[in-house]
């Protein structure tokens, strides 16, 4: 068990690596500069693109449902979100809810 | 300082809706992994105070389970949270004030993880500049407090959570990342960002899984950064 305690302390350090050096970096950089919005750019892009592979390729549990069950379960999630103002916590909880009902679906009529 | 406690209630309440209803159900997630695992309960709960990294502890937990290499298990983690270091340069920035000293942004620097990024990058820039660092803490340590409490739930009520059950709580995290990136753009460029990055994510991770978080952000984002600038060019 002991090992396991001193990998957490490498891997928390290796993490903190990360959030360090960008204040490292980030410390000086202006906000309307061109090197700033760069950077915004790739950390939208980075988060999109883990969003994205989580929806078309998951593992786990989530791979046993359908691609278009997922997808149309986001849509209409994003649907209500824009029609309800803003309420993500319905959105999120519908859009969950009806992949899980879709994929029942799936269950009970093969 | 009155401003700044205030600031911090603030954060902590406001870090209660969706976001953290996700992050409790991540954590019952990891939790129930884990008690399949050699993995001790408390393992689960100070990494999530250190690490603050879903995705990483997983990684870190699966791996040692198998009996991977440390270096390869490093290696892994740190790839996996690479995410933080843009977040952290470009929150930074946001963050800044005269008052504050230096190593104040260093403990901050700790706290910043995907839900606490995306929410407070908006959120942030609506408030006077002294009271950011403090409202940041405030959400996120309320972010973590839940997280660890719903990781050791998960863990002793694993068995008692049916399979549907379970494939909703782990569809909460992309759906919401999903629903708010996607009706939260207002504008161009960061439309252009999440798109170029959802298209490259899926592609890279077919052609190397380990490298996709890099080479999607970073490709994805310069693609996403280049077209802006041709777009804006043409425009005037």
């Amino acid at each position: 068990m002991s090992d396991l305690w001193l990998l957490m302390i490498l891997c928390t350090l290796g993490t903190y690596a990360w959030r360090g050096l960008g204040v490292l970096l980030g410390g000086r950089l202006e906000p309307d500069s061109d090197l700033f919005r760069w950077v915004s750019c790739v950390a939208y892009a980075m988060i999109a693109g883990l969003v994205m592979r989580l929806i078309v390729m998951p593992t786990g549990p989530l791979a046993g449902s359908l691609f278009w069950h997922r997808m149309l379960a986001c849509l209409i999630g994003l649907a209500i979100y824009r029609g309800l103002r803003g309420n993500l916590f319905v959105a999120v909880g519908t859009g969950a809810v009806v992949l899980v009902v879709l994929n029942e679906l799936r269950g009970v009529f093969g | 300082m009155s401003v700044q406690r205030a600031a911090f209630w603030r954060g902590a309440r406001e870090s209660f809706g969706a976001p953290i209803a996700v992050i409790a159900a991540n954590y019952l997630g990891l939790g129930a992994f884990a008690s399949a695992t050699a993995v001790s309960v408390w393992a689960i709960v100070v990494s999530t105070f250190t690490i603050w990294a879903l995705p990483g502890q997983l990684v870190m937990v699966d791996m040692w389970m198998v009996g991977a290499p440390w270096v390869a298990v490093l290696l892994a983690v740190m790839l996996t949270n690479v995410r933080f270091l843009p977040m952290s340069i470009t929150i930074m920035p946001v963050m800044r004030d005269p008052a504050h000293p230096r190593w104040l942004y260093y403990v901050t620097a700790h706290f910043i993880a995907m839900t606490s990024w995306v929410v407070c990058m908006p959120r942030l820039q609506q408030m006077p500049p002294i009271e950011r660092v403090a409202y940041f803490i405030g959400f996120s340590l309320t972010c973590i407090i839940v997280g660890a409490i719903f990781g050791a739930l998960g863990f002793y009520a694993a068995a008692s959570i049916p399979p549907a059950v379970q494939l909703g709580l782990i569809f909460l995290t992309p759906i919401n990342f999903f629903i708010l990136l996607a009706g939260e753009v207002r504008e161009r460029m960061g439309a252009l960002a999440l798109t170029c990055g959802a298209i490259a994510g899926p592609l890279f991770h077919l052609l190397t899984p380990e490298w996709s978080v890099i080479f999607a952000g970073v490709i994805g984002g310069t693609l996403a950064y280049g077209l802006n600038k041709l777009i804006g060019a043409r425009r005037e």
